[in-house]
C-alpha cells in the first residue's frame, strides 16, 4: 500500500528534484556568505511554478489520501520556507549595503531585476530621510558644506554610512568538485580542494570558487 | 616668535571632548534604551548649530591665517584643521544616531508584520513615521511581485499543525494561509494549521503549545 502511495508521487519529475536542490544550494550559499552573491531569478521563477503545481495537486487529492496530503504538504511548506528564507536574507544583506550597492555597477549586476527597484526606491527613501535630518535644522545648516550633509551619488565615496561585507569572515564549505590548487596570499601556501572536503575558511578566497559552483557553503 | 591671535588661542584651549558632549549623549541614550529613546529634536540642533559654529569657526581664522601671510602647513594652521575634523566628528555621530533609528524602524516591521503598535509609534519624531510608512509601502511592493509575504516561516517548518493556547480574545479572522475563517475565544487550545496563526503567535496573542 505505501509502495503505491509513494509511486504515485513521483510526478515532479526529474526537474522537480533539481530545482529543489538547486533552490537549497542557493539558499545556503546565500545564508553564509558575507556578501550578496548574483541571482537566481530563473530558478525562483521555476520553483514558482512547481509550488503552483504541487498546490494543485494537493487540491485534488480527496478525503481518502490523508498521507498523501500531509506528505506533499510537508514538503510544500519546505521549499516554500526556503524560498522566503532567500528572498529574506538578500532583501537584508540590500538594505544593510545599500550605499555600498549604489556606489558599484558589478555589485549591481547581482540584483535581479524587482531587487534593482528596490534598491532605487529604498535609496530615495534613505537619502530623503537623511536629508530631512539638516532641513530640520532650520537655517542652522544651510552654512554648511554640501559634502558633509548630502548622500547623494558623488559624494558617497566618503560617507560614513556605506557598509561593505565583511569578506575577511571565515565560512564553513564543502566541495562539490576537484578544483585547481591556489595559493593563499598571506603566508604562500598551497590549496588543494578536492571532491568532498568540508573546511573552514576565509570567504575571500574562495569567492570566485563559491560563484561557479565548485564550493557549496555550508 | 608669533604672537598668535586671540581666536587661535581660544581654539586651542577649548576642550574638543566638550564640542562632541551633546551628541555622544544622543548616542549613549540609544544604547540604553529598550527599543528607541523619544526623539530629542533640541540636542539635535544643538549639535547642528554646534557643526555651523565650528565651520564658521574654522572660516574665520582661515581668513585671519590668509590675512596674515601665513605659511601653508605651519602650525597655527592646524587650528581650523582641528574645527572641521570635529565638524566631521559630529557629522558622523548624528548620522549614526539617524541611521540606527532607521534600522530600528525596519527591524520592527518584520518583527509585527502589521502595523507598528502604538508604544513604539510615540517613540518616532513626525520624519521618521513618513520613514516607516514609506519603508512599509516599499516591502508591501516588493512582496507583492512574487505574491510572497516574506515575513512569515522564520523558522523551518516542523509540523502543519500545531496546537495553540489562546491567551487573548481574537474573535474572528481570516487565516493567511488557508483563507478559512476561525473564531478564536480566550482559553480554548484548538489544533491549527501553523501558516495561519503564525503571526498570532509572534504578537503574542496565541502561544504554541509545545
Amino acid at each position: 500500500r505505501a509502495q503505491q502511495i509513494f509511486a504515485g508521487m513521483d510526478e515532479a519529475g526529474p526537474s522537480g528534484v533539481d530545482d529543489a536542490n538547486e533552490l537549497r544550494v542557493a539558499f545556503l550559499n546565500e545564508k553564509f556568505a558575507p556578501e550578496l552573491l548574483p541571482h537566481c531569478d530563473e530558478l525562483i521563477q521555476r520553483i514558482m511554478e512547481l509550488i503552483e503545481d504541487q498546490e494543485g495537486t494537493i487540491a485534488e487529492l480527496d478525503s481518502r489520501e490523508e498521507l498523501q496530503r500531509q506528505l506533499y504538504e510537508m514538503e510544500l511548506e519546505r521549499i516554500k520556507y526556503q524560498l522566503r528564507e532567500y528572498l529574506r536574507i538578500r532583501l537584508k544583506k540590500i538594505t544593510k549595503t545599500a550605499l555600498y550597492l549604489k556606489l558599484s555597477d558589478e555589485q549591481q549586476e547581482r540584483l535581479s531585476q524587482n531587487e534593482r527597484e528596490f534598491l532605487e526606491d529604498y535609496f530615495s527613501i534613505y537619502k530623503n530621510h537623511v536629508d530631512k535630518v539638516w532641513d530640520g535644522a532650520s537655517e542652522a545648516a544651510e552654512p554648511l558644506p554640501g559634502q558633509i550633509k548630502c548622500i547623494d551619488e558623488e559624494n558617497l565615496e566618503s560617507s560614513p554610512l556605506v557598509v561593505k561585507p565583511k569578506l575577511e569572515s571565515h565560512v564553513f564549505c564543502q566541495v562539490v568538485r576537484d578544483c585547481e590548487p591556489f595559493t593563499l596570499p598571506d603566508n604562500d601556501q598551497v590549496v588543494e580542494l578536492r571532491q568532498g572536503d568540508i573546511l573552514l575558511m576565509q570567504y575571500e578566497h574562495i569567492r570566485g570558487l563559491v560563484q561557479d559552483g565548485s564550493v557549496r557553503l555550508t | 616668535s608669533l604672537s598668535l591671535p586671540p581666536c587661535v588661542e581660544q581654539v586651542s584651549l577649548m576642550s574638543k571632548l566638550e564640542a562632541t558632549r551633546v551628541a555622544v549623549e544622543l548616542l549613549r541614550d540609544l544604547k540604553r534604551s529598550t527599543w528607541l529613546p523619544p526623539p530629542q529634536p533640541e540636542k539635535v540642533q544643538g549639535v547642528i548649530e554646534q557643526m555651523a559654529a565650528l565651520f564658521a569657526e574654522a572660516q574665520q581664522i582661515s581668513a585671519l591665517l590668509e590675512e596674515t601671510g601665513e605659511p601653508a602647513g605651519s602650525s597655527p594652521w592646524c587650528a581650523p584643521r582641528v574645527c572641521m575634523m570635529t565638524v566631521v566628528r559630529l557629522r558622523n555621530c548624528l548620522l549614526a544616531y539617524v541611521r540606527h533609528r532607521m534600522e530600528r524602524i525596519e527591524e520592527i516591521r518584520w518583527d509585527v508584520a502589521g502595523s507598528m503598535p502604538s508604544e513604539n509609534l510615540e517613540m518616532l519624531s513626525s520624519h521618521e513615521e513618513q520613514y516607516a510608512k514609506d519603508y512599509n509601502q516599499l516591502l508591501s511592493t516588493y512582496f507583492e511581485k512574487y505574491d510572497l509575504d516574506l515575513t512569515r516561516d522564520y523558522n523551518p517548518p516542523v509540523h502543519n499543525k500545531i496546537r495553540v493556547n489562546v491567551l487573548t480574545e481574537i474573535g474572528q479572522f481570516v487565516g493567511p494561509e488557508s483563507g478559512r475563517d476561525y473564531e478564536l475565544k480566550r482559553g480554548d487550545s484548538p489544533f491549527l494549521r501553523r501558516g495561519d496563526v503564525e503571526h498570532l503567535i509572534r504578537q503574542g496573542v496565541l502561544q504554541h503549545h509545545v
